[in-house]
């Protein structure tokens, strides 16, 4: 899991567990709205599609294209499901981080 | 039906938008603007879409690819390999440099030398009917002398129009000496000025800027370049203006024309009508330059014939008047540049074989930097060769050493074509200013220069090849993975035979450099025979005897002139003969003699030394010719033993018809007057009187130049002539400019000399770097079983030895046969010796010496524990 290239930025964790979430109603615009109802962001669309076209390219997403709609103008929504190594992926961070958090002494939480 | 976003902002959107992602992009950005238009208000939702369709902009949604979400192999592999060049470079930073600059420098050089050769070739072609075009010229032949003339008798064109059906039309000009231009009180000299026939732009191809091809039909019409109209008007339209030409001529421009490009034969400033003046248009005036225009295709052969049978009636005249013979000389226009040089030619010539050598050096320029090119990459991509293998091992297909080749390559171009048209860019501007040699913009788009340059640009892409062939020698994974091309070091022989021919050039380059250092040191040092230190030259615009005395008398008295004269002659003009009859044996013999008249002092001004008899002096008669000066060439030419006293007659013709006679009253050393490429000539000195004024007044100064001289002298000079500009040199500095092609040659030389030794050192440096890789175990091991500090040395500079002993073996006869061309253009020259080849050799060996040294150095102090633990 050192192989640089394979981490997972912030966001592209943000993303991966929104589209898991969602399981198959993710698309462009729930995501992102998803990710603002969750998280009080501020997220821009552009940037939620880039980032989903990122996530594919390294395999840890698929998409296809869904049924034509009756909404914006009969166009199609390309809706994303996460793939073997994109749970393990996201299995692996939330591991980890479970790990590190277990290794914080109770004082140290406290006196902060 | 819901309401639409702006259409306006829709449609920038399909327009960047890769049409794969539109759909959901757009569907996306439309969902949220019907959400944000119940939410928030129709101008919020409008200014919101309109930020989305902005920030949607990017390069990943713009780029047009047919399947983005697929993941990109080949595109991760083909960025590793510009990854591995770009740390390449960045881990050797010295050897980058050298290459990119190595490259761009010899590339450029190469291309400058190209465009120069283009613009020769293309000499005079960018008339369109340079093909059809012909200049008749005059080959006079006196006695035994034979002298040929660029120029024909004025009426030559017409009689060959009315008698030979196959010319189609014909064109004279002829050359105007001293002009004078006047516009209100301005004054303009010496622009070029040309009287040409109507029908001169039927011939010659030229650009209107104004005016048009009818121009120039009546007399008094001028046609200014596009330079002179801009000199004349300022920005104003120059067409209908009046230009006062010489004393009272009223001339009105009716044309401009682009300037004639800098390889065009026609170079001028102005052209005059021919009907402007009035011309003595006898058979006898050898003074028009002719050219005929033959009819489409037509042979010019069995013309030529009837050109010289239709000039019989020239021959028989001057067969009675001067008992001499004459036979045209037929060249056509595009020959002219490259002919011999003829009498009163306004073109400049230069030989095919200078042009072909300056291509071939142009070449090798281009080969050195290609050379050292592949010789660097070679010797990195070898010390990568490990790096191949482990790639090669985890399946990289693109990784191969092929793709890493032209991967260089590619990150070559980028950085070497921009470096190399700023290098080329910047010389020209440099050659413009400090060489006046002037390449026209066109060149650079001539189809020929394009193909040339593409040539160069498959050869540098050949090298891929070669370096992959090289490489493929190696393919073996396991020796890559050992880090060595294979055994046998496979493509070291190419690599030597590279390293060889570097240093075969460095070697000619320091010979050629040599050679001409010291001729033109030959040159400087050569007694002239006269001294030219000190001395003021005033040209004279007036033929007026008594008011160029007048002058002589005034200058005379201003402090710090001591000597003062004037004479015929002037270093760089044409060489004036004269016909002279000698005594002989048999009585008088008619003989053609380079002349110069001189006032009485000129000799002693110039001190030129006596070797028998006496100079001139005051208190002879010579208005009647009464003496003569002869050089002792002359006396040679003349079978004088005793020259003293000898009757002279002449000189005959031209201005008096009487003719002088006087004996010969003094025999001068032999001077050279013009440069060492030429002979001394016979020569005869006479005494000027009115018919035979002098043109140039000499002064000689005294060595503390006094200040203000020359503005006391332009007093003067104005109180005689106050319209005239007065035009003034050191002798010294025009006699040294005699030689300008001689030290431009030396100046591109120097350039070269210093590119080709940075650029081979580097390349035996890169090499050797190369060697010491390759051999760290083996000089370990050596060390280990005895071999001395010394030994280890040598062993590593013995190759390099070998190397130059190859050069120099293939530089001698080319450095003997190029300095031998050089040289032969000069009659007094240095003598090739052995010292113009030791030299150089020497030179060369310092070269690999120094830098191979310090890798010879390393190595014999190498440590065999570090060699060897390498695992």
């Amino acid at each position: 899991m050192t192989k640089k290239g394979n981490y997972l930025g912030e966001f592209e964790e943000l993303v991966l567990l929104s589209v898991a979430s969602l399981y198959d109603q993710a698309y462009g615009v729930t995501i992102m709205q998803f990710i603002i109802d969750e998280t009080d962001r501020n997220v821009n669309i552009s940037a939620v599609h880039e980032v989903l076209k990122r996530l594919e390219r390294k395999g840890y997403l698929k998409s296809k294209m869904g049924g034509a709609t009756n909404e914006r103008g009969g166009r199609r929504k390309r809706y994303f499901t996460l793939t073997a190594s994109g749970r393990k992926v996201l299995e692996d961070a939330m591991t980890l981080k479970i790990h590190l958090y277990s290794r914080v002494p109770n004082f140290s939480l406290k006196l902060s | 039906m819901k309401a639409h976003p702006p259409k306006w902002i829709d449609r920038v959107l399909i327009w960047y938008c890769n049409p794969e992602l539109l759909e959901e992009i757009q569907g996306d950005a439309h969902e949220l603007y019907h959400a944000r238009l119940e939410s928030e208000g129709k101008r919020i939702a409008v200014f919101k879409y309109v930020i989305d369709v902005i920030r949607f902009c990017r390069w990943s949604n713009i780029k047009r690819t047919d399947d983005i979400f697929k993941p990109k192999y080949f595109e991760i592999l083909w960025n590793l390999n510009f990854k591995i060049a770009i740390r390449n470079i960045f881990s050797n930073k010295l050897i980058f440099t050298v290459k990119t600059v190595g490259l761009s420098v010899s590339f450029g050089f190469a291309l400058l030398l190209t465009a120069f050769v283009v613009s020769e070739v293309k000499f005079d072609r960018h008339n369109v009917n340079h093909e059809r075009i012909f200049r008749i010229g005059s080959k006079i032949s006196f006695q035994e002398d034979v002298t040929k003339y660029a120029v024909s008798p004025l009426p030559l064109g017409q009689a060959l129009i009315e008698t030979i059906p196959e010319i189609e039309g014909y064109c004279r000009f002829m050359y105007e000496d001293r002009p004078i231009y006047r516009i209100a009180d301005k004054a303009f000299y010496d622009e070029v000025s040309l009287a040409v026939d109507s029908n001169f732009f039927r011939l010659f191809s030229f650009e209107f800027l104004q005016g048009s091809q009818k121009s120039l039909n009546e007399p008094n019409q001028i046609a200014l370049t596009e330079t002179l109209a801009t000199k004349l008007f300022g920005d104003k339209s120059a067409i209908g203006k009046t230009v006062e030409y010489g004393d009272e001529t009223l001339l009105e421009v009716v044309a401009v024309v682009k300037d004639p490009p800098s390889n065009s034969h026609l170079k001028f400033h102005a052209l005059i009508s021919w009907s402007t003046f009035e011309r003595n248009e006898a058979w006898d005036n050898l003074n028009a330059y002719t050219y005929l225009l033959l009819k489409a295709g037509v042979d010019i052969e069995p013309v030529r014939r009837k050109i010289t049978d239709a000039a019989s009636d020239f021959n028989e005249l001057i067969a009675k008047d001067y008992k001499a013979s004459y036979e045209p000389i037929i060249e056509n226009l595009i020959d002219i540049h490259f002919s011999e040089k003829l009498d009163e030619d306004i073109a400049e010539r230069r030989s095919k074989l200078n042009v072909l050598v300056i291509g071939v050096i142009g070449f090798i320029f281009f080969l050195i930097g290609f050379v050292n090119y592949m010789n660097l990459t070679l010797a990195e991509l070898t010390t990568n060769l490990r790096k191949i293998g482990i790639l090669k091992v985890f399946g990289g297909l693109n990784a191969d050493h092929r793709k890493l080749v032209i991967t260089d390559l590619v990150l070559m171009s980028i950085v070497v074509f921009p470096l190399t048209i700023l290098i080329v860019m910047l010389s020209l501007i440099l050659a413009k200013s400090h060489l006046s040699i002037m390449i026209e913009k066109e060149i650079f788009i001539d189809p020929l220069f394009l193909i040339i340059v593409f040539g160069f640009l498959t050869l540098f892409a050949f090298s891929s090849r070669v370096n992959i062939y090289v490489l493929s020698k190696s393919n073996n994974i396991v020796n890559s993975l050992r880090g060595r091309l294979s055994a046998n070091r496979s493509g070291f022989p190419i690599r030597k035979f590279l390293v060889s021919t570097q240093l075969a050039f460095s070697i000619i380059m320091i010979a050629l450099i040599m050679v001409i250092v010291n001729q033109i040191k030959f040159i400087e040092e050569t007694d002239k025979g006269f001294d030219d230190k000190n001395t003021v030259v005033i040209k004279m615009r007036s033929d007026s005897y008594s008011q160029i005395e007048l002058f002589k008398e005034k200058v005379k008295g201003i402090a710090g002139v001591e000597k003062v004269d004037g004479s015929s002659y002037y270093p760089g003009i044409i060489e004036t003969r004269y016909l002279f009859q000698v005594e002989t044996k048999s009585g008088l013999k008619s003989k053609l003699v380079p002349t110069i008249f001189c006032g009485l002092d000129y000799l002693d001004a110039l001190n030129i030394k006596m070797e028998s008899g006496r100079a001139f002096r005051s208190g002879d008669n010579y208005s009647q010719g009464a003496g003569y000066i002869i050089n002792k060439a002359a006396a040679r030419e003349f079978g004088w033993d005793e020259p003293l006293g000898k009757v002279i007659r002449g000189p005959v013709g031209a201005n008096d018809e009487t003719g002088r006679s006087g004996k010969v009253i003094g025999l001068v050393k032999d001077f050279n007057f013009t440069t060492l490429h030429s002979k001394i000539d016979p020569l005869i000195i006479f005494v000027t009187n009115e018919n035979w004024s002098s043109q140039f007044v000499y002064l000689k100064v005294s060595t503390i130049r006094p200040s203000g001289l020359i503005s006391k002298i332009e007093t003067e000079f104005r109180s005689i002539w106050p319209e005239l500009p007065l035009e003034w040199e050191y002798l010294d500095s025009k006699y040294a400019s005699l030689y300008k092609k001689d030290y431009e040659i030396k100046s591109v030389f120097e350039i070269g000399l210093l590119i080709s030794i940075l650029v081979s050192g580097f390349g035996i440096f890169s090499i050797s770097a190369l060697l010491v890789i390759l051999r760290t175990k083996e000089m370990g091991i050596r060390k280990i079983v005895g071999a001395t500090q010394g030994q280890l040395f040598l062993s590593h500079m013995k190759g390099f030895i070998k190397l130059f002993f190859i050069a120099s073996c293939v530089a001698c006869p080319i450095v003997w046969y190029l300095a031998n061309q050089w040289l032969s253009g000069f009659t007094y020259h240095v003598e090739l010796s052995a010292r113009y080849f030791i030299l150089p050799a020497f030179i060369a060996l310092l070269i690999v010496v120094v830098t191979t040294g310090f890798h010879g150095i390393k190595t014999s102090l190498t440590n065999p524990v570090d060699s060897l633990k390498q695992e």
